[in-house]
This record gives C-alpha cells, structure tokens and sequence, in this order.
C-alpha cells in the first residue's frame, strides 16, 4: 500500500501517444533529407550572394544599379501583379459558384478546377503556344469576327505571359477562396434574404468582407508563386518581355555568374519570406471564421 | 443551385453563373482542344483538325529519345513514391500521435519545397549536383522530387490521422493487441486511403515536375519534362500534342483514383 | 468464481494536480459496481487504471488478489467497452469480434463458435456480415460488448457505454446490461455521471467529486443516507435548511430549525463529541419526503408558493421562505395545487424520514 511507482505522466505503453523518441525517430528522416539535400544547397546557393572583389555585397549594388536588372524586376513585380489581379477578376465567380453548389454539379466545377491544377505545368503552357500561335486558334477566331485583316502576334508578348500564367495559377486562388467562401454560414444569407437586402447587396455586405482573408491568402499565394514562375515566361514570353526567372537562369547557365544569379535568386527568396509569417496569420484568421 | 428549383436567380446570380461558367471553361479548353489536335493529319498544329490517324502516338512509341526520357521520368516517379510514402507517412505519425520536440520548427522545414521559389531551388540543386557531378543521376531527382512530394504525403495523411479516434487503439490494446499488431491491423488499413493518395499524389508531381527536371537533367539522361521542353521550343510537330494528351490522361486517371479513394473512405 | 478488484490507496498526478486522491474500493467478483461523479471527478481515470491505459502515480490494484500494476493493457486480460463504440471500421462485425480471439491465437473453428455465442448473447445472430457503419448506435454499442466478452474476460469495464444513445435506447441498454451481467455472473465496474442509470443498474454505487471517494454503498443507501451535501445533492434533488443542533438522543441527532421548531435527524458523520450543541447545521431533505400543510401551527416552515410544475407522475412546488431560501415540496397528482402567490406551510411527510445533517 503506498507504493510509488515512477512512471513518466505520458504512459510510455499507452497506444494513444506515441513516446517522444519514437515520434523524433519518425519525424527526421524527413526532416534530414529536406534540410540536407533541399534547404541546404539553398542556403549555400544564396550565401554565394555574398562574393565579390570588392565588396560582399557587389552583387547587390550592381543589381540595385543598374536600370535593366531593374527594369527586369519591375516587370517581375508587375506582370506577378496582372495576374494576381486577372486571377482574383476570374476566380471570384467560380469560387463563388463552388461555394453554392452541391452534389455532382459542385464534383463537376471542381474538377473543372482541380484537373488543371493537377495537369503538367508544361502540358497547358504548351496548350498556350498552341493557341496563341501565328496560324493559332485565336487568331482563326479574330479574323473570322473580322477583327482583325492579319493574324496578330500574340506570342512571346506580355500579355501572352500574363494570360498564361493567370491560367496556370487560378486555381491557388480559387480553392483558398473557395475554402473562406464556405465557411460563411448560410443563415447569413437566409437572414438578410428576410431582412429584405438584395443578391447584390448580400455580396456587397457580407460575403465580400467576410471572404476577404481568403482573397488575401489566394493573392497573396499568385502573386508568390509568379515572383519565382520560370517555364510559362520562358516559353510564352519573348526576350523583350524577360521575368527575373528567366534572367536567374540565363546569368547561371549561360554568363556562369553564379553570384549575380544568388544575389538575384536572395531578393526573390526574401520577398517570399518575407511574406510567410502574413500567409501564415491569414490562414489563422480563415481558420478562426469557421 | 441547391436553393429551391421554383427560385428565380437575380440578375447578380445570373451574372455571376456566367462569368463562372466561362471562367470554368478557360479553365479547361486550352488543355482539352490539344487532344483532337493530336489526331490530325496534318504535319502542322491546326484547328479544327483534319483527317483522323495514330500516327502522332505511333511516332512517340518509336521515338527512342522520347521512350528514353518516359522510362527515365518513370524510374524516378516510381522511387519518388517510395521514399515521400515512407517519409512523408512516418512525419504525419509524429506530428499527429507524439509531442515532437520542435515539431513546430520541424514542420516548417517539411513544408519549406513548397515555399522556396522553384527557380531558386532548380539553380540551387544544379549548383549542388554539379560539384558531386550527379547532374542527370537518377539519385539527384529522386532526392529532389521527393522533397517536393513529402509535404503532400503529409498533409494526405495527416488529414485522416486528425479525425482518427486513438481510443480505436486503445480498445485494440485492452483486446490483447500489442502494438505492432495494432499497427498493422488498425492504424494502417485505416490511413491507408490518405498514404494511397499521397503516393498517387507524389508520382504526379514528379512525372509532371518541370522546373528542377529541366536544370537537373543531362545530356542523355533527361526527364520527359526536359524534353517536352526542348521540343516546344525547336520542334513544333502534332507529337507533342500526342504527348500533352498521353500526360493529361494520367492526371485524369490519377485524380480518378483519388476521387475513388475518396468515396470508398466513407 | 473470479472477477474481484481492489483499489488500494490509488493515486494519480498529472504533473502537480491530482486527479485521483488515496481511493479504496473492494469490488467483489460478480458484483456491478458504478463509479458516479461529474466530469473531473476521477472516475474515468480510475477506469483508465484499471484497464491498463494509465498507470497509478501510487497504490495498488488487484484482480483476484494479484496486482497488475505493472502488467501491460494486453496482458491484463480485461474487457473494456468505450463510450464512442470503438468498433475497428475497416472490419465485419465478425472480424471486429474475433479480432481479441486471433490475437490470442485461438483457432479458426473456435473463433466460429465463440463468435456466435457472443452475438447470441447481444441478440445480434444476423448481423456478422456488416460494417460498423452500417448499424445504429445501439447495434454498435452491443457488438462493442460481444467483443469485449468473446474471450471470456473475468472483469468487463465500461466507460459511459450509454452517454451517446438517446433515453429510450439507454433505458433499454440498461435493461440488457443487467440481464447480460446476471447470465453470465460478470464483475462489470461501470463509469457514469448519469446518477438515475447509476441507481437503477448497479449492485453498489461509488461516488467520486473532485477525486475523492465521497461514499460508497447500495442504491437505496445512496439516495436514503446520503454521507454529505455533495452526494445528497448529486444524487436527485435535495432541500437544505439550516438549523443548530440542539442535542443528541442516543445516536439520533436533534436539531433545532429558526422557528423553533426541533426535528430529529440522521447525523451521517457527525459525532456527538466533534459537535456539541450549539454547532451550525446543514439539513439536507429531499422534496418528496415534505408535504404541503393546512396547519401552519406545528409546521416545519412556511412560505409564499412561487410555482408549481407539473411534472407527469408528480407535481413540485417551489416556495420562498421567510429567509428567502427556497423549498421545493413534491405534492401528489391528487393533491390541491397551491396558487402561486398563496401563503402555504411545509411539514415532513412521515416522523421517520430519513434527512442528514452536517456541519455547516
């Protein structure tokens, strides 16, 4: 009677929890690869940033100084910001719709959404060059409308890029929409139905402010995404219209300057970073709503 | 729309059902209009095609470069599974069932491939596996890919493991089960439609990946990603059209296996 | 026969907070045995103890004389049956059922056997070949307990099997447990904070708050004798009065009410030498034991009637004395009801009605 058994509180034979050396044990053979063969040569990559003959930081000053590196990155931040743009205009009314669907209607529209998301990257680029294409479909359509006497150039154009990446990305702003839009109840739409507020007014009052940190999360999620994007601009996009994707490869492979292509790879890197601790409390508010 | 079918929508409603429906056909048209593409007769990318013939996909299965870059992209799709199924699995069990220390830290790490910039990280690893001199190895992709797809094993499988009742457990050990038993026989028939999933989830994101497959890959051994690549630029002929529908169909196929995985769950 | 289990100055900490506090109890084998107290009370992590899935931060526990402190849940050889059913949902109702007989390596052709028999104890025969999912709570609860009872286990545990059934199908579990319980002369320990299915199913009640063993005895002892305020007042409803104790006759204590009036009364744990006359009192008496009075004369209280609820079987009335304590008073489905408002006198029903007193 009385006897103490000293037994750690987290019941070492109790198959509910796992014992924190077995969970260690699970957990950092994961951890390790990423960390060694992904984060790792990241990390060293980057610090190559850092060489120069005069300075650490030459490579940022050179960057920093001169107008076509910042010209590149401008186009980089505006292009990112047309197509988050275009894919918040496109995306609302589909995530909007999912919201409102059910049954095999909602299975249709979001496979209309996930079966793009999930098709190669390469495989819709490609579909793009096809389309846009001298002889391409869009221009079959725009002379036979009679809006135009010659086939246009679309290709290797700004525009090209900014409609083929917004239809790229789409999707990474609809499903974090999507996600907002249907935590808001539906009683809140019932509610102010009887109230006496119209369709339009019920968007404009309360799905619109209410869904504003799944937009927040979905463009902040494009407009990331197209910072660091390389195949659809190196494909669609012409020399004239370079992202800084482009130009990281070209000073690597083709001027093997690899730390002009570090330096240039840290402001996209930081940009991104930068913006994660933001993401992070979107996705909490988000949660939060539910 | 699931309100009463009598309703009539708004004009708002109807604008928005518009704008949707067409949003939802951009979506899916550009990839869909390559498929009738790819069986055209003509040496050239037209529409509407003319002539109906295999020869396109004929081409593909002779081609040796192209086979040669398939099997390649195969190998590494397959042993990317593999090791992310595993990996991934196991860092879904800790974070769920154990208190890891620095688990918050160690997540952040798992999930840092689908935040780091892919250009980035495609110079990085180029950078990485040039000193080794493993560019184009089948051990420098694999490594890579699977980086990519441990976070999606992850989140598949944690997502089951969330709503999993650990008294399931407990009432397998108050049975008599020890607890490799009860692993076996409980826990993994359980996740397996979320570790199921992963997997078909992972062999996608290799098979499909572009940017790191196009820097990582060598002269010869090349991921079909590369090669796509390198055709849409030099070589514009209805294969890749044949190859874009071929890749299309596996997505289609994948993601019909998930949705299967899906509904069986219940 | 075998099935007795003792607690034995159990403990249990989680880190600085005990959760359980130096509790004894004697189960004798073929005994059903409730653990009642609200959430927080103990009573789960006692269970949890006894079927391996915590361990005791100190005291032992014995099954058959034996301790099995150190013995892991899979050797321990007890049937458990959790409130969320717990059935594997991957497997038939069959191979739920064999599944403690395959772990135990028992032959195919006895698991066929034994299987049978523990559906046909469940009255569930048919049923072998279905999912979990594709029965109702009730159905799932009782293959929960086949399988728990296939291997013959000496004790069965069960954590608040019935919480998640709606009343009817409670009242039948109920009913089921006992008869299954009688058949097979099983010790089941039963975890509950429903006191109406701990009084109607068990042999013995324990009643734990706050992880103490508040008191331990048969359902009439229970509700007629409660040891404290907690238990009268856990256990149905209760009046308490405040009187001061007048003196002792023998062991009957006689207390004395505001208005004069003297009642004797069960003292429960007070002695005459930790409390002499003069000491404040707490008067615990339950509302079916006081009657409504014409007599207002020799009353054991008077007040303003705020309401009467009817109630099906028995209507209550809750009146507000002259202190502004309120009284609620049971009156019969034939008696007058008073008008609220009206000003009525309370009277105990019978002389020898059981109330207690304590300290206040």
């Amino acid at each position: 009677m009385g006897t103490v058994h000293h037994r750690p509180d987290i019941a070492a034979d109790s198959p509910r929890d796992l014992s924190r050396l077995v969970g260690l044990l699970l957990i950092l053979p994961a951890v390790a690869l990423i960390a060694s063969l992904f984060v790792g040569p990241v990390i060293t990559f980057l610090l190559r940033s850092f060489e120069g003959d005069a300075s650490p930081f030459e490579q940022y000053t050179r960057l920093f100084g001169s107008d076509i590196y910042l010209r590149v990155l401008i186009r980089t931040l505006v292009i990112s910001f047309l197509v988050t743009l275009t894919c918040l205009v496109l995306g609302y009314p589909v995530a909007w719709l999912l919201s409102r669907l059910r049954g095999w209607k909602l299975a249709l529209l979001a496979l209309f959404v996930l079966l793009p998301l999930w098709t190669s990257v390469l495989v819709r680029t490609y579909a793009w060059t096809v389309l846009l294409q001298r002889n391409g479909i869009v221009n079959s359509v725009l002379t036979g409308l009679g809006l135009t006497d010659a086939p246009l150039r679309l290709l290797y154009t700004d525009g090209a890029v900014v409609i083929a990446m917004a239809h790229v990305l789409l999707p990474f702003l609809i499903l974090p929409l999507w996600g907002s839009l249907r935590q808001i109840p539906p009683e809140f739409r019932s509610a102010a139905l009887v109230l006496g507020a119209s369709e339009f007014s019920i968007f404009r009052r309360i799905t619109a402010p209410l869904s504003a940190a799944g937009v927040g999360a979905g463009c902040l999620f494009v407009f990331l995404i197209s910072l660091g994007f390389f195949v659809t601009p190196a494909l669609v996009g012409g020399p004239r219209s370079m992202m800084i994707g482009t130009l990281v490869s070209q000073q690597a492979l083709d001027a093997l300057n690899w730390p002009f292509a570090a330096a240039l790879s840290a402001v996209i890197t930081a940009v991104v970073l930068m913006a994660m601790p933001f993401c992070r409390r979107l996705f909490l508010v988000t949660r939060a709503e539910g | 729309m699931e309100t009463t079918p009598a309703r009539m929508l708004s004009g708002f409603e109807w604008l928005m059902l518009a704008l949707a429906i067409a949003v939802a056909a951009f979506l899916i048209l550009p990839t869909l209009i390559i498929v009738p593409m790819s069986f055209g007769t003509d040496g050239y990318l037209n529409f509407p095609p003319r002539g109906f013939t295999f020869r396109w996909y004929g081409e593909f299965f002779n081609d040796g470069d192209w086979l040669r870059a398939a099997w390649f992209s195969l190998k590494v799709g397959v042993l990317t599974t593999v090791v992310s199924v595993v990996l991934g699995t196991a860092a879904a069990l800790a974070l769920t069932r154990s208190r890891v220390p620095f688990g918050g830290l160690m997540q952040l790490v798992i999930i840092m491939p689908m935040i780091l910039p892919q250009i980035v990280v495609a110079i990085a690893l180029l950078l990485f596996y040039q000193q080794l001199g493993m560019v184009g190895s089948i051990a420098a992709f694999v490594a890579s890919h699977a980086c990519l797809a441990i976070p999606f094993v992850l989140f598949s499988v944690s997502a089951i493991l969330k709503r999993y009742d650990v008294d399931l457990d407990a009432a397998a050990y108050v049975c008599g089960a020890d607890r490799f038993t009860i692993f076996r026989r409980i826990t993994l028939p359980i996740i397996w439609p979320g570790i199921a999933s992963g997997a078909l989830f992972s062999f996608l994101i290799s098979f499909d990946e572009a940017v790191i497959s196009f820097f990582l890959s060598g002269v010869s051994d090349k991921a079909i990603a590369r090669k796509f690549f390198e055709d849409v630029e030099l070589n514009v002929t209805p294969v890749l059209a044949a190859v874009a529908t071929l890749l299309t169909l596996a997505t289609i196929l994948v993601l019909a296996a998930t949705a299967f995985l899906k509904s069986d769950r219940k | 026969m075998s099935g007795a289990v003792s607690f034995v100055g159990v403990r249990k900490f989680y880190g600085t907070v005990e959760a359980v506090k130096n509790v004894d109890l004697a189960i004798k084998a073929g005994e059903f045995v409730s653990l009642l107290g609200p959430s927080g009370s103990g009573k789960s992590t006692l269970l949890m103890m006894l079927a391996g899935l915590e361990h005791p931060s100190a005291g032992d526990l014995l099954v058959d004389g034996r301790s099995i402190v150190k013995v892991p849940a899979n050797k321990r050889n007890l049937g458990m049956v959790f409130q969320k059913y717990t059935l594997f949902p991957h497997m038939t109702v069959a191979q739920n059922i064999a599944f403690p007989l395959t772990v135990r390596g028992v032959s195919v052709q006895e698991q066929r056997r034994k299987i049978a028999d523990a559906l046909r104890v469940v009255r569930l025969q048919d049923f072998g070949d279905r999912l979990p999912g594709q029965l109702s709570g009730g159905q799932q609860q009782r293959i929960a307990l086949a399988r728990a009872l296939v291997y013959d286990p000496p004790v069965l545990l069960m954590d608040e099997p019935f919480a998640a059934l709606d009343r009817k199908l409670r009242l039948e579990m109920q009913d089921e447990i006992r008869r299954i319980q009688q058949e097979l002369n099983l010790t089941i320990v039963f975890v509950t904070h429903d006191q109406e299915e701990a009084l109607r199913i068990s042999h013995r009640v324990a009643v734990l708050a706050e992880g103490k063993m508040q008191q331990i005895g048969t359902p009439k002892e229970i509700y007629e004798e409660p040891a404290n305020g907690f238990v009268a007042q856990f256990i149905g409803n209760v009046n308490f009065l405040s009187a001061r104790l007048d003196g002792w006759d023998d062991k009957v204590l006689v207390a004395l009410l505001p208005d004069g009036r003297r009642i004797r009364v069960n003292p429960q744990a007070l002695r005459p030498s930790a409390a002499p006359p003069g000491t404040p009192l707490r008067i615990a008496i339950r509302p079916e034991n006081l009657a409504i009075c014409e007599n207002s004369d020799n009353a054991l209280g008077s007040g303003t009637v705020l309401e009467c609820v009817y109630l099906g079987e028995k209507t209550t009335c809750v009146l507000r004395t002259a202190t502004g304590a309120d009284v609620t008073v049971v009156i019969g489905a034939h008696d007058p009801k008073p008008q609220p408002g009206s000003h009525v006198a309370f009277d105990l029903r019978v002389d020898t009605v059981p109330v207690f007193a304590e300290a206040a």
